[in-house]
C-alpha cells in the first residue's frame, strides 16, 4: 500500500503591523503543527507576499501563494482584531485566490490586546471565509492580552494555550482529513 | 465516483479526476457575460481533484477542457 500523502496545512500570519503580536502566535502554531506526525505546514507572513493593491481579488494573485493554497488541505488564519474587525490586508490577500480553497477547511485563530481574543473578528471574518468555499471548524483559538502571553524572546508564558492549541488542531486535521477524501473520491450530485 | 460525460483528466495520474464542486463566481471583464448563467446569477465554475494525487483543476461549466490547473 503507498503511504498516505501528508496534509499540508500553512499558517497564515494574516497582518502587516510593525511590532505585531501575532508573530509569536503564528510561530506557535507552525511549531505546533510540526510535532504532528503526517503534517506539513509553513508560516506565510503577508507582510512578505508580492501583493499590488492598485487592483484586487483574482487579478492580484501571487503565484507562489496560489500554489501554496492549491497544496493546502486546510488553513490555519491567524487574525488579530484591530478596531473590532479583521485586518485589510488580510481580506486582500485571500480575495487574490478562489478555486484554490473550495473543499478545504480552515481554522481562525484570533489575537487581542483585549480580553476578547480576537472574537468579533473571527465572527467578522467566517461569512467571508464561507463565501470563498472554505469549510470552518468549530474550534477557534483565542488569544486575550496577547502581550502577557509571551516573553520577550517570543515564549510561550502561558501554557494553558497548549491543550487548547492541540482540540483546535485535532478538529482541523480531521476536516482536512474527511474532505479531502471528499474532494477526491465523492462526486458532486 | 460518478461518470462525467467529459470527464477531466489528471494531467499527472492520466486517470479521471472527481467533480466534486461547483463554484458560483461572478464576471470581472465584459467578455464574462456570455458565461454567465441567467438562472443562477454568476458563472458556474466546476472543481476536480485527482482521486490519485490530490492535483485540483477547474473549468467553467460546459468547456471539455481544463481552464486552470492550480498547483
Amino acid at each position: 500500500m503507498k503511504p498516505a500523502r501528508a496534509l499540508c496545512i500553512p499558517v497564515i500570519l494574516g497582518t502587516v503591523r510593525q511590532g505585531r503580536m501575532s508573530l509569536p502566535v503564528a510561530r506557535l502554531l507552525a511549531s505546533e503543527l510540526t510535532r504532528r506526525p503526517g503534517i506539513e505546514t509553513e508560516l506565510i507572513d503577508i507582510a512578505r507576499l508580492p501583493l499590488r493593491v492598485d487592483d484586487a481579488g483574482e487579478a492580484t494573485k501571487d503565484p507562489t501563494f496560489s500554489s501554496v493554497m492549491s497544496r493546502a488541505d486546510a488553513l490555519v488564519v491567524v487574525s488579530p482584531e484591530y478596531n473590532h474587525g479583521y485586518s485589510g490586508l488580510l481580506k486582500h490577500v485571500l480575495d487574490s485566490c478562489l478555486k484554490e480553497y473550495v473543499h478545504k477547511a480552515v481554522g481562525i485563530v484570533g489575537v487581542s490586546a483585549g480580553p476578547f481574543g480576537g472574537t468579533r473578528g473571527i465572527q467578522d471574518l467566517v461569512p467571508v471565509l464561507r463565501e470563498l468555499g472554505l469549510v470552518t471548524i468549530f474550534w477557534d483559538v483565542n488569544f486575550s492580552s496577547v502581550q502577557r502571553v509571551f516573553d520577550e524572546s517570543g515564549s510561550l508564558r502561558d501554557q494553558a494555550y497548549l491543550p487548547r492549541i492541540d482540540q483546535f488542531l485535532k478538529e482541523l486535521v480531521w476536516m482536512a482529513r474527511t474532505l479531502r477524501h471528499g474532494r477526491e473520491h465523492i462526486a458532486l450530485g | 465516483m460518478a461518470r462525467n460525460a467529459s470527464p477531466m483528466i489528471c494531467p499527472r495520474c492520466g486517470i479521471e479526476m472527481n467533480h466534486h464542486a461547483e463554484k458560483l463566481v461572478y464576471p470581472t471583464e465584459s467578455g464574462d457575460d456570455a458565461a454567465v448563467d441567467s438562472v443562477l446569477g454568476g458563472i458556474v465554475e466546476e472543481l476536480h481533484a485527482c482521486p490519485a494525487c490530490g492535483a485540483g483543476a477547474s473549468r467553467r461549466a460546459g468547456d471539455r477542457g481544463p481552464r486552470d490547473l492550480p498547483g
